[in-house]
């Protein structure tokens, strides 16, 4: 028996067609600039409103778009005095790529061709190597929210982030294990932080903790518990 | 991944059994069924004891079995439906210890199927004919009959089928030499189903149809159909002929009627109820089972209750019309899945559950006080006849044979410090259940323990003539002297035996026909042993020295000869063990006497050696004189440990074939005994092993029994196949009954079927929670017992009273063992549970928690929490109120215990009200996960109560098990395979980021490693799922948060999917699954028990060679070998799935059991010898286990 497709089909082709011509485009799209989600589909990492689109095709449609394009330049237009000349919004393989300058360019190109014509699913991973990337988290670690907030209150130590944006490394920060080794003090915040908010407190913004209502405290516990800090 | 699927010890729950004379000669034999296994047993009259002659797999679903004899034959057939849409008729072949298969017909589709017949078989009580039918609609007969030959023919099928008409049990009737007759308990639901008001469905009878199988015609009609009165359960065919008065007897609820042809009216009878029993009074009572006993004279039937209750049943005729039913108490036996009586006077009961027992029936209940109820006796409508029920009177057990089935729950470790890991094995139903600890090693019963002056040095036995059948001396020498018992009812010392006590003996044996020698030392020389001669053994009396010496090239370190062949004069070979590490073969021939044949060097000194005759096959000659041809094994002791087990060729003396086992750290000695009629070798080191054949597979077990020093065989009256033995100043002698066995087990008994346990990790105590439906916990049986007697008393009259109090006091004092009589039956809906800590080395329970009535515990975990420290908690989950069906649950709580006191005590401290039934409880990051019907929450320890922290309501129906690894939850789910779930801390949320594609009704899981989970399913599938390497578990929940509605469905799956690596189907329902190694220093595998008793275990090839070499051998033996049912291997093993990366070791290891000449096709294709093959099936058993 063989899977050989039966039948002049040809609409059933275009569609095939199609998903492949999507698949191949999305190993296009920079791998911090979507997010995937758990129901298989993608949220647009670039703009601020996070649409949320139910393929690839959708997205690299999203992507061609005017808001896109001009959420795109205040997104890199902030993006790049933070990490500096390193970033690029193309993948960081394509990066070096074009970085190193081959000698055989025709060489590199098929062997391009083949591979992305050999993948078998669409090639795609948005967020988990984001963590490996050397240059990612350090600097902005401080431009997240709630923890930099937090951990300023405990130790007076950190200058807070003038604009607390939205930052996709923001929810890196707790499980992200750092690569650059982490001060005592922060690391001992930082298990505080994780340590209350997984025991159902949540930061108000103001520095205090209040009680997620969807989670049930002792009835004697009005505040979070103190933690030992040495 | 590529497996290997062994099983460590088949199945022990029995489905069916039937008996009959199978071998043909006058022995009674019983053929039962464990489900994928057939099996035949023979009973020995004499000691009572059940040897299993023969177990074969048959890669299918046994689902109907009957034994037939063609008329006037003396050898009874097997009939077999399964599930392989093929009638199977199989004949036991006595000589070569095998069934085998006379006719295969093929009828249907394979699997269990409503309308393809299989389900139900009857036979024609004469043997002319059988039916085979479905659940519905269809029945095919055919006939049976002999050729010129006298060999059994089968006929092409009739047909009697009936549309639209369930058929629920089917049997022959007994007509003498009249056309062959089938009656079925039939409904027929045409009408039911065609009228949508549900009038005709209320109204709907069973029916009592009488098929017959008119011979001369050659067809099948439906000859008459009767309703009934009462739905009944299963049909009794009465004998007919010349030995009855024909009929049949229909069990329903409540009542017993018999029904025949003609002018018989109906006899009807209640079925007795026990006196004053906790059951509730509104609940039926139906026969579960029955035995059938006739003899030239006389026939009785006993039937079982699903009390277990036995009533003997007999029936008076007037002129063959019978009169009344009558029904007497017989006895109380656990509720049995299939009865047997034998005409040697035994009853075999299969238990539905639980250890399966033989009985000598030692009275009929004919002259005793029991009451005997007749349906003659007048009764109102509904009232019936009350019996007591009381301790075994007619019947006497004389043997019982384990069964773990079911296995409820198994946990392997080695919590007695062993080295070898122990398996935890919770078994057993309601108040038979049991805790039982597997060892590996043969069971050892001692049968006299005798303390000596000091400590012996050797032991023989020894016969006083050659045809004696049993030994008369035991001879026991010291350092200084020689002690001389002689064997008959009891042991006791002699001194007129002519052997010299005074001095310490070398060796004795038997010499010639009737004289006895003693070899002692008389003058102590130091001549170098290194030359041997010869000493022929006349018949005359005489002994004779041969002239001839031989000078060996080294000093001799011990020898050994075979036993003299029948018919033969002397044995052919001497083996000589040399100090030099070699071993050499010598001729005994007188042409050539002493002249070396072979040799084989060794890696050590020998110790010991011993040839024996081993896996021949039982044989019976002309003459009617038994004896097997088996081949000749040169079994070597080494001084370093070590077995070599090595093939001798009877002809050339050439040595092959060797196989090397690690015994223990001492000089391995060995001694000959008898083991079921063939020779045997026990190897005794550190530990003691047997070498024995038994099935046609070589078995090496060691005893489980402490070190011996010194053995020999023992044969007496009462024990014809012992050992005696000694250990530093004792005697004992001992037998192994057991043989075939890889576990022995010591049970400690429960209280409720066990559900779960988990083991303590600092004291090794284990936490069992013990759960049972439609039962009654201790207070209320106490309660509704004291009700019972206070309503006796007021129910007395004024004049009665006393005596009804006296007869109040008599009950509430009776206590009849739940054990034997079972446990009141407390209705639908009706809970109880037990939480036990109990020591697993000792057994005693250290602690025991009553739950009230209702509350059933269906999870346990024992776990610490991080903020509260060091303390140990036991987390229990319970149902409240739980209805099966329709399903229903008032809800659940949690208990939470301290375990106090070193682990042994288990201290309230509180109780956590839930929305569902907390199935599942696992530690989780200082934590505790429960799963909550189908949520999934994460719970701290508060003060009280447990806190709920997070939660995730995805999960599809019903959380049936929570593993975790890391921040990774893998939940299983009753009906959806397996949900990864990832935890995220700084969000405080549960996220379900893959799940399997296929829909698994998953009852126990295990992890491999951190992304590869092996799961079981309640079809009797086990698989193994990984996710591929690509996989993210950092998936964001939908970041815009306005989820769309119609996006919350069920159906919305994780977009990320599990590979499935391998599937296989085991045939039984696995409920534990452990990786684990079982041997020290053996590979790890992953071992699975299963619902009727099996232990099995897969394990990963190591080399690509060996995985082709495996993949050929099945291949080859699919073909080669077909299983013996009709099912296909390939199609069996993928019932539900199609089989992946395993190859199937039970089948692989029927190479064994093939005949010589298949056995050589197949290895020649593999390009071995089939010794190398089975060589190599045996390496891989025990490179993993045993």
């Amino acid at each position: 028996m063989s899977f050989k497709r039966e039948g002049d089909d040809w609409s059933q082709l275009n569609v095939l067609k199609k998903r492949r011509v999507g698949d191949l485009l999305a190993s296009y799209i920079p791998e911090d600039e979507a997010l995937m989600l758990r129901d298989g589909r993608f949220a647009c990492a670039i703009c601020p409103h996070r649409p949320v689109l139910d393929t690839l095709a959708m997205l690299t449609a999203h992507r061609g778009g005017k808001k896109h394009l001009s959420s795109l330049q205040l997104f890199y237009g902030k993006k790049q005095p933070e990490k500096g000349m390193g970033q690029n919004p193309r993948p960081q393989n394509d990066l070096k790529k074009e970085e190193t300058k081959p000698e055989a360019p025709l060489l590199t190109q098929t062997r391009l061709i083949t591979q992305s014509a050999l993948h078998r699913a669409p090639h795609y991973n948005s967020c988990c190597r984001r963590k490996h990337r050397p240059e990612a988290p350090g600097p902005s670690l401080s431009c997240s929210p709630l923890p930099a907030r937090d951990i300023e209150l405990q130790s007076e130590k950190i200058s807070r982030e003038p604009e607390p944006g939205p930052c996709p490394q923001a929810k890196e920060l707790a499980t992200a294990s750092d690569p650059a080794p982490m001060s005592p003090t922060r690391r001992r915040a930082l298990d505080r932080y994780l340590t209350l908010r997984s025991s159902g407190w949540i930061p108000d913004g103001d520095g205090r903790w209040i009680k997620d209502e969807n989670v049930e405290f002792d009835s004697d516990e009005e505040e979070p518990p103190d933690l030992p800090l040495g | 991944m590529f497996l290997y699927n062994l099983t460590l010890q088949r199945a022990t729950g029995i489905s069916f059994a039937i008996h009959g004379n199978f071998s043909g000669t006058k022995q009674q034999e019983i053929v039962v069924s464990r489900g994928k296994i057939l099996e035949l047993l023979r009973p020995d009259p004499n000691t009572g004891k059940v040897h299993t002659l023969l177990t074969v797999e048959v890669f299918g679903v046994i689902r109907s079995l009957m034994a037939f004899r063609l008329t006037g034959g003396t050898k009874d057939y097997i009939v077999v439906g399964s599930d392989s849409g093929r009638i199977v008729i199989l004949e036991y072949q006595p000589s070569k210890n095998m069934f085998e298969k006379i006719h295969q017909e093929t009828f249907g589709k394979s699997g269990c199927r409503r309308i393809v017949p299989g389900q139900f078989l009857a036979v024609d009580p004469k043997g002319r004919a059988v039916m085979i039918s479905a659940i519905e609609k269809q029945k095919l007969v055919y006939i049976l009959n002999r050729d010129a030959a006298a060999r059994l023919t089968i006929s092409s099928p009739l047909e009697a089928h009936k549309a639209n008409t369930l058929v629920y049990h089917v049997v022959g009737v007994d007509v003498g030499f009249e056309n062959p007759m089938f009656a079925c308990l039939e409904m027929d639901y045409e009408e039911a189903d065609n009228d949508p008001t549900g009038e005709a469905a209320a109204n709907t009878q069973q029916t009592l149809t009488f098929y017959e199988l008119d011979l001369g015609l050659n067809h099948v009609v439906r000859k008459y159909s009767e309703p009934l009165e009462e739905h009944g359960n299963f049909l009794i065919t009465v004998p007919g002929g010349s030995d009855g008065p024909s009929g049949v007897l229909i069990c329903s609820e409540n009542y017993i009627t018999y029904k025949n042809f003609g002018d018989q009216p109906d006899i009807r009878c209640p079925i007795p109820r026990r006196r004053n029993d906790l059951d509730d009074p509104e609940r039926g009572m139906i026969f579960v089972c029955s035995a059938t006993h006739k003899t030239k004279s006389m026939f009785f039937f006993l039937a079982q209750t699903e009390q277990g209750d036995i009533f003997k049943i007999t029936l008076e005729t007037d002129e063959d019309m019978v009169t009344e039913i009558r029904l007497k108490y017989f006895d109380t036996v656990p509720v049995a899945a299939a009865m047997c009586v034998l005409k040697t006077g035994f009853l075999f009961v299969a238990s539905e559950f639980g250890n399966h027992y033989l009985y000598q029936i030692a009275h009929l209940g004919d002259d005793d006080e029991e009451p005997e109820f007749s349906s003659a006796m007048p009764l109102e409508e509904g009232d019936t006849f009350f019996f007591q029920p009381r301790p075994l009177k007619n019947l006497v057990l004389v043997d019982e044979l384990d069964s773990l089935s079911p296995i409820l729950f198994c946990q392997i470790a080695d919590l007695a410090n062993e080295d070898t890991p122990q398996l935890y094995v919770a078994c057993g139903r309601g108040p038979r259940s049991s805790l039982r600890v597997l060892r590996h090693g043969l069971e050892v019963s001692e049968m006299a323990v005798s303390e000596l002056p000091g400590n012996p040095n050797a032991v023989w036995t020894v016969r006083r003539h050659i045809e004696d059948e049993f030994d008369a001396y035991i001879i026991v020498s010291f350092v200084n002297a020689t002690l001389v018992l002689s064997i008959g009812e009891t042991v006791e010392e002699v001194t007129d035996s002519g052997f010299l006590g005074t001095t310490p003996t070398l060796s004795c044996s038997l010499l010639g026909d009737d004289a006895l020698v003693q070899v002692r030392i008389l003058r102590a020389c130091r001549k170098k042993p290194n030359s041997l001669s010869s000493v022929p053994g006349p018949r005359s009396g005489q002994l004779n020295e041969y002239t001839e010496r031989k000078e060996m090239s080294a000093d001799v370190v011990c020898m050994s000869l075979a036993n003299v062949p029948p018919g033969e004069q002397r044995s052919r070979f001497l083996a000589v063990g040399l100090v030099d590490n070699t071993v050499r073969i010598i001729s005994l021939d007188p042409s050539d006497c002493l002249q070396p044949l072979s040799m084989q060097a060794l890696p050590a000194q020998p110790e010991s050696l011993c040839i024996v005759e081993m896996g021949g096959t039982e044989k019976q000659d002309e003459l009617g004189e038994r004896g097997s041809i088996g081949f000749l094994y040169l079994n070597i002791g080494l001084q370093n440990g070590v077995l070599l087990r090595t093939v001798l060729d009877p002809v050339t003396g050439d040595l092959s074939d060797t196989r090397t086992r690690y015994l223990g750290s001492r000089p391995v000695k060995l001694f000959r005994v008898r083991m079921q009629g063939q020779e045997a070798v026990l190897a005794m080191s550190s530990r003691s092993w047997l070498s024995y054949s038994y099935q046609s597979r070589f078995h090496l077990t060691p005893l489980s029994y402490e070190t011996l020093e010194f053995a020999s065989g023992f044969a007496s009256e009462q024990c014809p196949e012992g050992i005696v033995a000694i250990s530093t100043n004792t005697l004992r002698i001992l037998a192994l009954e057991k043989l075939g066995a890889v576990f022995n087990q010591v049970a400690f008994p429960l209280q409720y079927t066990p559900r779960k346990f988990v083991i303590h990790p600092e004291s090794n105590n284990l936490i069992i929670i013990e759960t049972d439906h439609n039962a009654y916990t201790e207070a209320t049986k106490a309660q509704r017992k004291q009700q019972m007697a206070e309503e006796m008393v007021e129910a007395a009259g004024e004049d009665e009273r006393e005596l009804a109090a006296e007869m109040a006091a008599a009950f509430l004092n009776e206590n009849l063992p739940e054990s034997i009589f079972g446990a009141p039956k407390a209705g639908n809906g009706q809970w109880a549970s037990v939480i036990r800590v109990m020591n697993p080395i000792q057994g005693n329970t250290l602690d025991l928690v009553q739950l009230e009535q209702n509350e059933a515990a269906f999870s346990v975990a024992v776990c610490r929490f991080s903020n509260t420290g060091e303390d140990w908690y036991v987390l229990v989950g319970v149902a409240k109120d739980l209805i099966l069906n329709p399903r229903s649950v008032a809800g659940g709580f949690v208990y939470t215990y301290k375990l106090v006191n070193n682990g042994e005590k288990l201290e309230f401290l509180h109780k956590t009200p839930v929305e569902e039934v907390p199935a599942a409880i696992a530690p989780f990051q200082g934590r505790v996960l429960i799963g909550v019907g189908k949520l999934l929450r994460v719970y701290d320890l508060g003060k009280k109560k447990l806190l709920r922290k997070c939660e995730n309501k995805h999960i599809a129906n019903y959380i049936s098990g929570i593993q975790t690894i890391g921040h990774r939850v893998i939940v299983s789910d009753v009906q959806e395979s397996f949900i990864w779930v990832r935890y995220k801390r700084n969000e405080n949320q549960l996220i379900i980021f893959a799940d399997d594609t296929y829909p698994r009704w998953v009852t126990t899981a295990s992890l491999l490693d951190y992304d590869t989970v092996a799961g079981a399913d309640k079809f009797g599938n086990i698989c193994v799922v990984r996710l591929p390497p690509n996989t993210n578990d950092e998936v964001d929940e939908d970041p815009t948060g306005n989820k769309a509605l119609w996006d919350r469905g069920l159906l919305n799956g994780a977009s990320q999917k599990a590979e499935v690596i391998m599937n296989y189907h085991v045939g039984e329902t696995v409920l534990s699954l452990q990786k684990t190694t079982l041997i020290p220093g053996g590979s790890e595998s992953l071992v699975y028990t299963t619902l009727s008793g099996g232990i099995g275990i897969l394990v990963p090839f190591t080399s690509h060679e060996d995985h082709d070499f495996f993949q050929h051998v099945e291949m080859h033996l699919r073909s080669e070998h077909p299983p013996l049912c009709g099912r296909d291997h390939l199609s069996f093993r993928s019932y539900y799935f199609p089989v992946k990366n395993v190859i199937d070791g039970d089948l692989c290891e029927q190479f064994n059991s093939m005949e010589p000449n298949k056995q050589k096709n197949v290895s020649e294709e593999l390009d071995r010898t089939p010794p190398e093959v089975s060589k190599k099936l045996e390496d891989i058993r025990t490179r993993y286990a045993f």
